[in-house]
């Protein structure tokens, strides 16, 4: 662009050389001689300058410096010959009057002439040398014009000369400012010296004299200005060319693809490989061509329109096919800066790059897959270990059953924690690990971490301690859930690593001016340490220095390495000093977001409390200290159990803390002394005894606090297994989708203690049919089923715009807890999500959240409802074990409808006898539906498979297929159903329907009563099944339409109408019996 | 007539217009007849070649398919060309012309006097369709004619002076810009006639898969009879008749050329039948080993191998004033010639 820019200005300069070299011509015409200097030297124009020469008298001066004759530059030969030609015409048209005619008379015509001229041989040379400065043409017309006016006007060379420097001096301005104060001092200077020697010279010179030696010089001064002219015009000739030339060499030379465009976007330059690319094989060909049109495919026009329509800088990634191959093409593009106008390309070809980014793209997938198959395999049938232990533990257990079943719960977690660090790092390597800033409590953040973690050290027997200010803010802004694991994996690294000693987390923080804070947490240990040349390898994924000696040491190498990725995500980082064999300190750095000034804790009345605190354990007693001189509350410490005595005899204290070791004397002295002091036993476990209140170690301010301001902490965290929920719902209708039976008993098992009407399927096609059939309150929808997933029976629901499913909480139920599969739950119409194994804390928020509050029969938290063994809710589809042996706590929830499932399913299995006809097919595929999901109800897969298979033939018309298969499959549906008959006793119970006894008024009453005293008892769905249970044929038409309605009213929870109707058929029936 | 039952969008090629002024006179008619935010009208000044292109194709992308829109390109041949390459492939299209350019070729179709017609923005807006012939030029489409050889290579050179002097052009009257206008093409002749080059290239030419292979210094393959101005070398070329009228120049001397050339682009092609061949076909291929110089409704490509296909009845061009596609005024002195010279029955062919 710079070289297209240095040659417009040489067509300008060169345009005004031909307009002067007319001038001077026209000048010369005056006097006797003149002088040409002379710089486009082409050979073809001094051709016609000697031409002149002999055919007129005129003396010429040819001064070539030859600058610009260069073999490469032939075009410019062109440019020679039409200047030679018009400046020959001229040169005889104004030299041959002039031997005849007076000059004055002709004088008017000459320059006519030389203007036309002149103004025709500078168009052609624009044309030939397609000039893309018109300016400069316009400027040159302009001097010539001006000239010949200033000729005509003044009359007078040196007004002439006067008005000609001006017009020079513009056009110069053009070029060059400095060029321009050049000329304008130089001509100043000559004009100065021909007025002053031409003032002394006339006094010796006659006035012929005189004139010719004026005429001299001018002739001289002009020449001086042509030579400058040329010279500031080859100068930029040549810059110009060398210009081109070295563009022409770089696109030739290149392996981009380039191409830069002019104003227009037509091509001023192309790269040789672009123009191959487009199969242009003379790239010189496509100069002046629009960019579009290089293209041939549509889209590709439309591509290079956006590319050029884009006002600044472009930058995509293509994708072009050619020969059939794929290629991938990084096109970027921008304009030029300054005053150049048009926009440069540059394509790149990136195939490789991009085949190997889609090769690692599609590795990355295949490990992602993997993963989340991985993270789905041992994620269910994690969910049935935890969960089953879950449920086990809230029963009456043997002693060392609960031990075990606890160790069995731990391990389990244990599992899922190293399957949380595999998808972890997994992310944190994609760069899809994500912070989600969010306001938290971080008392409440510091107390999980605590809780989690002192249990392991008081197993340990390490001592565990927490220093942190009192005043530190707790309301923040950031990601909690991240930085509970920073530190629940540092602190766990600290307690793996140390046999004996303490271990300590201190946490300090510091205000910033753009309201945040930096908090640093120091984690101190007392463990083997680290070499200072394992130090730089601590942070490495899987990496567990000192193997030969920490080789009993469990974990996979990775948590040290997440919580230094996640420490710097969140804008800090984690260090470690450590002593080999001393032990380590850990510094984490973390940047969060300040809410609000709140502090951690404050004790509201200081001085009305006064404590007498009585510990053994140095380490406990510093840190007891501290958080007491925190809270500035008064106290006094003994570290003997005599101090004890004598200070309690000498005082009253409000509080006395008491280390475990200490209490039963303490209590006893108490006791002794009358104190009316609350003690508080200082223990790493968390144990009361004897009725003593016990304070945790490590003790946390707050918790203090709210003991000081007589506020009672809530535990949510219930860590033993859940039994404790925040409420029950028995008027609540869930509806549990997965296709596993395991995970359906499980989740059937935790959400018993809620007393929900529970409803449970094992496809999507069967949760779409019981949606329709029933209103449910919530649904949980498993992700991964086979023929219908979760996330397409969720769409259907969605869809169904005129039905509550459009609206219906469902909440994913999925082991799938890889990362990002949250976002694709709420997009595809989940609420919420509820990973696998299911954490109960989790769960009991979840139902909080989505159960309608109307619903909801709220139980104290600390007196939750603690789930009794024989405990069941109305149930309606237990899960029998395999062969049809169903337990007999399930008998009890479920029999009525497990025997109208068996009434079905002999119903259906009617279908069955017989292979069908064409026209039976529908029959038959509706009872190998209902006989499927009742085999599917019961635990038999195996037999639920086979008469899917049956169905498939039915659904292909195979009727040949069904007559072979069906005698096999009915003779084992028998088989199974009748085991199911024989181990409830259902036989007595089908002999009634067979034997179609008909009801008496005295069953009525019966019936009636049992129903009523049911729903009272709000026992909804026995009340229902009660009535369900009815035979039809047993009762006259009329009797069936009102238990109907009776049956609509329980099951639309209209209780009060239900019973209204019950006793007005009782009423009826009592009458009927009178 | 309601026009509003379509959507009317203008493409202008603002280089067409003398001045700026005039285009705003022309745009503020356009104003007139359509509400200040009428959303059947759509304006889009164009900003560099091909850009109608993607303007058309993003316009057209954002309205309901079943829209029926009138595409009109103001401007001369090349904005015509442009905006006919960015309405092919789309249904309820016409496309329509209003014709402000030098030669205006497409329009001479209609007859010497539609020009004025054309231009007259109601009659467009009320105008009725006649169906029309496009020629597939493989990756590009042309209405009216495409040349290789000599004329594209004099057409490039005239087109490149013309951009060099298009600013100082634009600011002379009318008959002066139109004699540089002929002019530069007089000189792209000139330096065309002497580039042996091209004079004397190789092609491989298949006319419906008959071999014309040869040395040629000019193929004309027309859908419309006029091109260059004034110049009807197919003088018997139709747009609506299905067929493509093919005329192959085989290479000579110069002089010859200089001769003959000038009665081949005035349609006696028929005088010299051992030079000329004509043909009217459906499908030409032509490949060179050396580049090859294609010129399209005016606009200038290089390709080495190009397959030129009539698509008959593809596209709906607005009409004015009924005016229907007409023959060349020459054509009826062109068939009374040939039929005197009796080397070649020129009416029967021009008649099938």
């Amino acid at each position: 662009m710079e070289a297209q820019k240095e040659q417009g200005s040489t067509f300008f300069s060169a345009t005004v050389v031909v307009i002067v070299l007319s001038l001077v011509l026209a000048v010369a015409f005056y006097l006797p001689s003149f002088v040409i200097i002379f710089n486009y030297n082409s050979f073809l124009t001094v051709l016609g300058i000697v031409a002149v020469l002999l055919y007129t008298n005129i003396k010429v001066l040819l001064l070539a410096d030859g600058i610009a004759v260069k073999k490469q530059y032939s075009r410019y030969y062109r440019s020679g010959i039409m200047y030679a030609i018009s400046t020959s015409i001229i040169l005889v048209y104004i030299n041959a009057p002039a031997q005849l005619i007076n000059w004055d008379l002709i004088s008017f015509s000459c320059m006519l002439g030389v203007c036309f001229l002149s103004i025709l041989a500078v168009i052609l040379f624009l044309l030939l040398l397609r000039a893309k400065q018109y300016l400069s043409f316009l400027v040159s017309i302009s001097i010539f014009v001006l000239h010949t006016i200033a000729f005509f006007v003044f009359q007078n060379l040196t007004d002439y000369f006067l008005v000609y420097l001006i017009v020079i001096g513009m056009s110069a301005v053009f070029n060059s400012f400095k060029q321009a104060l050049l000329y304008f001092f130089c001509s100043n200077f000559i004009i100065l010296a021909l007025f002053l020697s031409s003032f002394f010279l006339s006094g010796f010179l006659p006035p012929m004299g005189m004139k010719y030696l004026l005429g001299w010089g001018l002739s001289g001064y002009v020449s001086i200005l042509i030579l400058m002219l040329s010279k500031f015009a080859a100068e930029k000739k040549h810059l110009a060319d060398n210009a081109e030339v070295t563009m022409n060499s770089l696109m030739s030379a290149t392996p981009n693809l380039i191409v830069l465009l002019d104003n227009l976007n037509r091509i001023s330059y192309i790269s040789k490989p672009l123009a191959e690319l487009v199969h242009i094989e003379e790239h010189e060909l496509t100069i002046g061509r629009p960019i579009v049109d290089l293209f041939p495919e549509m889209e590709m026009k439309l591509m290079i329109s956006e590319i050029i329509s884009s006002d600044g800088f472009f930058s995509k990634t293509i994708e072009m096919v050619q020969q059939n191959k794929v290629r991938h093409f990084r096109v970027l593009s921008d304009r030029f800066l300054g005053e150049a106008q048009g926009r440069f390309i540059d394509i790149s070809d990136v195939t490789q790059i991009m085949e190997a980014k889609l090769e690692a793209e599609k590795s990355n997938a295949a490990k992602s897959i993997f993963l989340a198959k991985m993270s789905h395999e041992i994620r269910t049938p994690m969910n049935a270990i935890i969960g089953m232990t879950d449920i086990i533990l809230r029963d009456e257990l043997p002693p060392g059953a609960r031990e075990n079943a606890m160790e069995v719960k731990q391990a389990g977690k244990s599992l899922i924690s190293i399957i949380n660090d595999i998808l972890d790092i997994s992310k944190i390597e994609s760069g899809k690990m994500d912070i989600c800033n969010e306001p938290y409590d971080f008392a409440s953040l510091i107390k999980d971490t605590v809780d989690i973690t002192r249990l392991k050290a008081a197993k340990k027997g390490l001592m565990y301690t927490f220093n942190v200010s009192s005043h530190m803010p707790v309301d923040l802004i950031g990601d909690e859930i991240r930085l509970r694991q920073i530190l629940i994996n540092i602190i766990n690294n600290a307690i793996k690593y140390t046999k004996v000693g303490h271990i300590s987390l201190d946490v300090e923080y510091k205000i910033n001016e753009d309201n945040t804070l930096w908090i640093f947490f120091k984690v101190t240990d007392t463990g083997v340490g680290i070499k200072q040349e394992d130090l730089k390898l601590l942070f490495n994924e899987f990496s567990q220095l000192d193997h030969s000696k920490n080789w009993r040491i469990e974990g996979t190498g990775l948590g040290l390495s997440i919580a230094k990725n996640l420490a710097v995500l969140m804008g800090g980082d984690i260090n470690v000093y450590s002593t080999y064999g001393m032990g380590s300190t850990f510094f984490i750095k973390v940047k969060q977001e300040l809410a609000s000034l709140k502090p951690l804790a404050t004790v509201l009345e200081p001085g009305t409390i006064k404590i007498l605190v009585l510990e053994a354990r140095q380490f406990y007693r510093d840190s007891v200290i501290n958080v007491l001189n925190d809270l500035r509350v008064p106290f006094v410490f003994a570290s003997t159990i005599e101090e004890f005595d004598k200070h309690l005899s000498c005082d009253s204290y409000s509080f006395v803390m008491v280390g475990n070791n200490f209490i039963l004397e303490a209590k006893k002295i108490l006791q002794e002394r009358k104190s009316q002091a609350m003690l508080l036993a200082l223990n790493e476990m968390g144990i009361s005894s004897d009725g003593v209140t016990s304070l945790t170690l490590p003790m946390l301010p707050s918790t203090l606090a709210n003991i000081f301001n007589k506020i009672e902490e809530v535990d949510e965290d219930d860590t033993t297994g859940g039994g404790n929920v925040k409420f029950v719902s028995p008027r609540s209708e869930i509806l549990v989708v997965d296709d596993i039976a395991t995970n359906l008993k499980v989740i059937d098992g935790l959400l018993e203690p809620y007393k929900f009407q529970l409803s449970l399927c094992k496809s999507g096609k069967d949760a779409l049919r019981f949606a329709k059939e029933q209103h449910f309150d919530l649904i949980f929808m498993d992700h991964m089923m086979p023929d219908m997933d979760g996330i397409e029976v969720t769409g259907i629901m969605r869809n169904m715009k005129d039905s509550y499913l459009s609206t219906v909480p469902i909440i994913a139920l999925t082991a799938n807890a890889i990362h990002g599969m949250s976002e694709v739950f709420l997009k595809s119409g989940f609420n919420d999500f509820l990973a696998k194994p299911i954490n109960l804390k989790r769960l009991d928020d979840l139902l909080d959240k989505w159960i309608p509050h109307e619903k909801k029969e709220f139980v104290p938290i600390s007196k939750g409802l603690k789930c009794q063994a024989n405990f069941h809710g109305p149930r309606k589809h237990p899960i029998a074990s395999e062969n049809g042996k169903i337990s007999k706590a399930e008998k009890q929830s479920g029999f009525r409808t497990l025997a109208d499932m068996y009434s079905q399913a002999r119903k259906c299995l009617e279908f069955f006898y017989l292979a069908p006809k064409e026209d039976d097919l529908l029959d038959f595929i509706k009872a190998a539906i209902k006989l499927r999901n009742i085999l599917d109800y019961i635990g038999q897969q195996g037999a639920s498979e086979k008469v899917d298979i049956l169905m498939q033939y039915a659904n292909k018309h195979s009727l040949e297929e069904i007559s072979i298969l069906l005698p096999l499959i009915r003779k084992e549906l028998t088989t199974i159903f009748e085991n199911v008959g024989k181990t409830y006793k259902f036989e007595n119970f089908n002999n009634r329907n067979i034997d179609q006894e008909v009801f008496s008024t005295s069953d009525w009453k019966s019936l009636l009563i049992d129903v009523r005293d049911l729903l009272m008892q709000k026992e909804f769905t026995k009340a229902g099944a009660r009535l369900d249970a009815v035979e039809e044929g047993t009762i006259d038409d009329d009797a069936t339409n009102q238990l109907n309605n009776i049956l609509y009213h329980i099951n639309a929870f209209e209780v009060e109408k239900a019973i209204v109707l019950i006793d007005d058929f009782l009423e009826e029936k009592i009458n009927e019996l009178f | 007539m309601n026009f509003f039952n379509k959507k009317h969008v203008f493409i202008i090629n603002p280089v067409s217009f003398k001045s700026k002024h005039d285009m705003d006179a022309f745009i503020n008619e356009l104003g007139e007849y359509f509400g200040a935010n009428d959303s059947n009208l759509f304006v889009y000044i164009s900003k560099f070649p091909r850009d109608a292109i993607s303007a058309i194709r993003n316009y057209m992308s954002k309205i309901d398919n079943n829209e029926r829109v009138a595409i009109y390109a103001v401007g001369g041949d090349g904005i015509l060309f442009d905006c006919l390459n960015g309405v092919v492939g789309l249904s309820n299209i016409e496309l329509g012309v209003i014709p402000y350019g030098n030669s205006n070729d497409f329009i001479r179709c209609f007859g010497d006097n539609a020009l004025e017609h054309f231009r007259d923005i109601h009659s467009q807006l009320i105008g009725s369709n006649v169906v029309c012939d496009i020629i597939d030029a493989g990756n590009n489409y042309a209405l009216n004619t495409c040349t290789i050889g000599l004329e594209s290579y004099a057409v490039l050179k005239a087109l490149d002076m013309h951009k060099s002097c298009k600013s100082v052009l634009e600011y002379m009257p009318k008959p002066i810009s139109s004699f540089f206008y002929n002019l530069m093409y007089f000189f792209g002749g000139v330096l065309s006639l002497i580039n042996d080059k091209v004079i004397n290239q190789h092609y491989k030419v298949t006319i419906d898969g008959e071999d014309f292979s040869g040395n040629y210094s000019m193929i004309n393959i027309a859908n419309g009879h006029s091109y260059g101005g004034d110049k009807y070398g197919a003088v018997g070329a139709m747009p609506n008749d299905g067929f493509l009228d093919v005329l192959l120049f085989k290479s000579t001397s110069k002089f010859n050329l200089l001769n003959k050339g000038v009665e081949y682009l005035y349609g006696k092609f028929y005088k010299y039948p051992e030079l000329i061949s004509y043909h009217r076909a459906k499908q030409i291929e032509v490949r060179s080993n050396d580049p090859l110089l294609l010129q399209l409704d005016g606009e200038i490509f290089i390709d080495t191998n190009i397959t030129f296909k009539i698509i008959p009845n593809t596209l709906n061009i607005v009409t004015v004033k009924n005016h229907q596609f007409t023959r060349n005024k020459k054509y009826n002195e062109a068939c009374d010639s040939a039929i005197r010279y009796g080397k070649n029955p020129i009416s029967d062919t021009f008649t099938t």
